[in-house]
């Protein structure tokens, strides 16, 4: 009989996974698109101040990203508070503990206000993963620089030591 | 040695301990399938977005084949996709390692680890339970197909 052999079986079973996967995406409230977005990029800083009504993350690159230093907008460290200490952005801010950093944050610049997360390069993904739960605690304007430190580093832009 | 073992109701046990594995893995990620599927684009594994259908569907087939290894319904389908799963999982964290990916697994009990060799011990282990549950000639407390 064919529902004995294994293959036919596991080729059963992913189909059911896959209806029942992209199914009940169709109709929970927090689904996510069938295909991963890349982040908006920023094209121009006059938008970095726009501030629409909706939530906002967007990626930003080298030369953006120091400008944006320039103008002494927020970063946000994203790595391991040990790599922190060896080296960071001048003036970033380090990521100890959620809620300490949120709450900091928060009293600092307010919700709205433009800050930047990054991690060691393009290969890290936990400045995106800190600007979405930054995001879920209510904060409304976060950019991403995906070059991170390695970049930055390598441009030769301001750094200090803790 | 090992015929002893897969004729034994050890493979029950292997059963309901690779089951439970699966099912207690993909509740977390059927929760919150945004989380999960940055947590795979992190390994730069799937190309052209892909990293959101994987997330979508590979928690609904770990919850199936964990519970059709527990119920006893398509075992050999159940252990097989759950060999093919850890293989994946397996692959995967280790060229994480070895391109030196600090990220988080994504995978396993516990959410929030980072990759590392214990997962992946932990993941062979696993891989190892289903490849004997796969081979077993002890089909006792199996519900469907019956041989």
């Amino acid at each position: 009989m064919i529902s004995r052999s294994p293959v036919f079986q596991a080729f059963a079973i992913v189909i059911v996974s896959v209806v029942i996967g992209i199914g009940v995406n169709a109709v929970r409230t927090d689904s996510i698109p069938l295909l991963a977005q890349e982040l908006e990029a920023v094209e121009s800083l006059d938008q970095i101040t726009n501030q629409g009504p909706i939530p906002q993350i967007r990626s930003v690159g080298l030369e953006q990203a120091k400008s944006l230093f320039d103008q002494g907008i927020l970063f946000v460290d994203a790595r391991e508070v040990e790599e922190f200490d060896k080296g960071h952005i001048k003036g970033a801010y380090p990521y100890t503990n959620f809620m300490e950093l949120t709450f900091k944050l928060d009293s600092l610049q307010g919700k709205d206000a433009p800050l930047i997360t990054y991690c060691d390069g393009s290969d890290c993904g936990s400045s995106e993963d800190l600007a979405y739960d930054l995001q879920s605690a209510g904060f409304t304007n976060i950019f991403v620089f995906y070059g991170g430190w390695s970049e930055w580093v390598e441009a030769g832009y301001p750094v200090e030591k803790q | 040695m090992i015929d002893k073992v897969l004729k034994s109701n050890l493979i029950l046990l292997f059963r309901i301990i690779i089951g439970g594995v699966l099912i207690y893995a993909s509740i977390t990620k059927i929760a919150d399938p945004a989380v999960f599927a940055r947590d795979i684009g992190n390994y730069h594994f799937l190309p052209f977005g892909l990293e959101n259908l994987m997330a979508l569907i590979l928690p609904w087939v770990e919850l199936l084949a964990g519970i059709g290894l527990i119920l006893g319904v398509m075992v050999d389908g159940s252990a097989l996709l759950s060999m093919g799963m850890m293989a994946v999982f397996i692959i995967a964290i280790a060229q994480a390692i070895l391109r030196g990916y600090d990220i988080e697994c994504g995978c396993g009990l516990k959410e929030g680890q980072m990759v590392g060799l214990d997962k992946l011990i932990e993941d062979t282990v696993y891989f190892i339970l289903s490849w004997l549950i796969y081979k077993r000639s002890n089909r006792r407390f199996e519900l469907y197909p019956k041989f």
